[in-house]
């Protein structure tokens, strides 16, 4: 998937990410992606938290607007 | 909506005072009560609308965030420097008509921006506003004083700008400088008003120099912040049009995620430094607070981002690995 799709899937798909949190392969799976064993393990390690963020400061109506 | 994570406690502690709060509650509140003697119906409609805009839909709280540009704050800072016992029932009304001369402008910059939602039927309160707007100073200049032509210079330049920046497909430096920035000059309008009201003479030049540069930087974050809301909307700015020159064969949003972004936010920095160099001379720690919260704001965000990037960047690489196999 590329970080194009992601960033998308980090503003308009919470749920993609809690899945991806609790079972990667069944996250994958459903956007039609199988992965190595290799690459299920590689993502268990990250910080999905940290993408609450890009919500935060980029999502819709995100701006104040200063005009 | 506020962008960031910061505690209320950080929000309402560090920038707002209680005054403030107490004159953007009164302005609101008065507001509502005009339309509701004067024109009922609009009102209510109106009533819902700036609650609409703010994110905890009490309509003062919108002015109140503290990453909104301090269109009504500058006024009192300045008038706090220029005298020892300002003015307050005049800032009480320069409060009231900022107020309505923002609403005045969000009103139709929405609509302009197709952002709009239930701004074509409240359109008719831009009669009220700007009545309001203008309405309050002249109980303070007459008709031939200096005042109304430092309005009419901001205001009209600041329209035009507005018309200009619509024909704009792409916005360079020079666009920006010249076009975007000046769509920010009504700013000048209330921080003329105190300073003819307080004598402030030639100490007001370096409150409006501050004011267009801090508006100018204020116009920088909005930029940085709104580029995929302004992608998506097929809606041009300086920041998306910096990205067009250097993406190559990337997407817009590869190339923020991968350097777009870092640059943004490094230049937002660089540009709030320079600007403390502007602060000497307006004697006021007010606003040395202020730029003090926003930089630490725009340092939480920078840290929160970058982990939020890296972790998409990370995934992508994992997930684009030649390994992956499709499935049916």
């Amino acid at each position: 998937m590329t970080v194009q799709e992601l960033f998308e899937k980090a503003l308009h798909d919470p749920a993609f990410w809690s899945e991806l949190q609790k079972d990667p392969a069944k996250a994958f799976k459903e956007v039609h992606q199988k992965l190595t064993p290799e690459q299920l393990k590689s993502l268990e390690p990250l910080n999905y938290h940290a993408l609450e963020e890009v919500a935060t400061a980029f999502g819709a109506g995100a701006t104040v607007g200063i005009t | 909506m506020l962008r960031h994570n910061d505690s209320p406690t950080l929000r309402y502690s560090s920038v707002h005072d209680r005054q403030l709060t107490q004159l953007v509650v009164h302005a609101c509140d008065q507001i509502q009560a005009e339309l509701e003697r004067r024109a009922p119906s609009l009102g209510e409609k109106v009533g819902g609308w700036m609650a609409h805009l703010s994110p905890t839909g009490k309509a003062p709280d919108y002015f109140l965030q503290p990453r909104m540009f301090p269109l009504l704050r500058l006024p009192l800072w300045a008038a706090r420097s220029f005298a020892a016992e300002p003015d307050y029932e005049f800032l009480a009304d320069v409060v009231y008509s900022s107020v309505n001369g923002y609403y005045y402008v969000r009103l139709l910059d929405n609509l302009m921006d197709g952002h709009g939602t239930i701004e074509l039927k409240v359109l008719p309160a831009t009669a009220f506003f700007h009545t309001e707007f203008q309405a309050m100073y002249h109980k303070y200049f007459g008709a031939a004083h200096p005042f109304w032509e430092i309005f009419r210079s901001a205001w009209f330049s600041a329209s035009n700008a507005v018309t200009r920046e619509i024909d704009l497909d792409n916005i360079h430096q020079e666009d920006f400088e010249r076009v975007t920035v000046v769509k920010l000059a009504g700013a000048r309008i209330p921080l003329a008003a105190v300073g003819f009201r307080h004598n402030a003479g030639e100490r007001l030049r370096c409150w409006e120099e501050f004011t267009l540069a801090l508006a100018r930087w204020s116009q920088m974050e909005d930029d940085l912040f709104d580029w995929h809301h302004d992608l998506h909307h097929g809606k041009t700015s300086f920041f998306l049009t910096e990205a067009s020159q250097h993406k190559g064969f990337e997407s817009v949003e590869a190339w923020v995620i991968r350097e777009g972004f870092q640059q943004g936010i490094e230049k937002l920095q660089r540009e709030l430094s320079a600007l403390r160099h502007l602060v000497a001379g307006l004697n006021n720690p007010d606003v040395v607070r202020y730029l003090d919260l926003r930089e630490a704001i725009l340092e939480g965000q920078k840290i929160r981002i970058f982990e939020a990037f890296q972790v998409l960047k990370d995934v992508a690489a994992i997930t684009e690995a030649p390994t992956a196999q499709t499935v049916d």
